[in-house]
């Protein structure tokens, strides 16, 4: 748990410290690609984010139609997104589908992890509140 | 933790709580003593019921009807299922699913299924699928309890 916090704020403070730098250069130098590719990115976290958190309020049982629904609708607006701010050309529209797969294989598995460690936490919980009834 | 018990004749069940500190552990022991004591009516058959909540194994809406699941029985009961959760959480009694709260009570084990779905295992043999968006309430609330 300390190392998943520490992780978590690690990630955390590099965006915060990429942000600042780059916005700052932006003040001193202007617009370049690579800030506007920074900004860009930062733009289409936030919006996917968005989308993963109302996605998960509007279906929450079925977690693999869920992840499927949210999959689509991810790539969906890194397609859309992507082609406005031109990261792909019309021929190779796709990329969008392959890039947030990729993503999104690694943190089905991480996910199916933590579910089974949660679920092995309860079960054992359960278990200790049993043997301590059957003891009073 | 000592536990003393008595019987005195005529009185009502009285329970009296002796703590150095008044501290989480204390505080959590206090509210599941409180809630076995809540009551709440349901109706089955068009009688109404005095059911206690910590008969209660759980709530589900169906068709915008709610109703209360002990053991054995079914009851119907006027108020909204977000109006229970806020009412019931105290005791024990948590949101698993979109039309569904589950008192943890009464929680006997949980498993993922094959597609990825949790279902949860009630002590009277009840199966319920349980929302992986809730399992963080389930742990956490057993978590507290542990501290008893």
């Amino acid at each position: 748990m300390v190392l998943k916090e520490i992780l978590k704020k690690t990630f955390l403070f590099a965006a915060i410290i990429i942000l600042v730098v780059f916005f700052l250069s932006f003040l001193s130098i202007g617009m370049t690609p690579e800030i506007l590719l920074v900004f860009e990115i930062f733009i289409l976290s936030f919006f996917v984010t968005a989308i993963q958190h109302f996605v998960k309020q509007v279906i929450c049982t079925y977690f693999f139609v869920n992840i499927l629904i949210e999959y689509f609708s991810v790539s969906v607006f890194v397609f859309l997104y992507g082609y406005f701010v031109e990261w792909f050309f019309k021929s190779n529209w796709w990329m969008a589908f392959v890039y947030v797969a990729i993503v999104y294989v690694p943190v089905y598995f991480l996910d199916m992890a933590v579910v089974k460690r949660d679920i092995d936490y309860i079960n054992a919980q359960l278990e200790r509140r049993r043997k301590s009834n059957d003891k009073i | 933790m000592e536990i003393e018990t008595r019987q005195i004749d005529d009185k009502p069940l009285t329970i009296i709580i002796e703590y150095p500190i008044l501290d989480t552990r204390t505080k959590n022991l206090i509210k599941k003593i409180e809630s076995l004591d809540l009551m709440i009516s349901g109706n089955r058959n068009g009688t109404v019921f005095q059911l206690h909540i910590s008969d209660i194994y759980y709530v589900e809406s169906v068709e915008r009807k709610t109703f209360l699941y002990t053991k054995d029985e079914v009851y119907m009961t006027d108020k909204k299922l977000y109006e229970l959760e806020e009412a019931l959480r105290e005791a024990g009694i948590i949101r698993i699913s979109k039309s569904c709260l589950m008192n943890v009570d009464m929680l006997y084990s949980i498993r993922q299924l094959m597609n990825s779905q949790l279902e949860a295992t009630l002590l009277n043999g009840e199966k319920l699928i349980v929302a992986r968006t809730y399992l963080k309430s389930i742990k956490n609330i057993l978590k507290e309890a542990s501290w008893c």
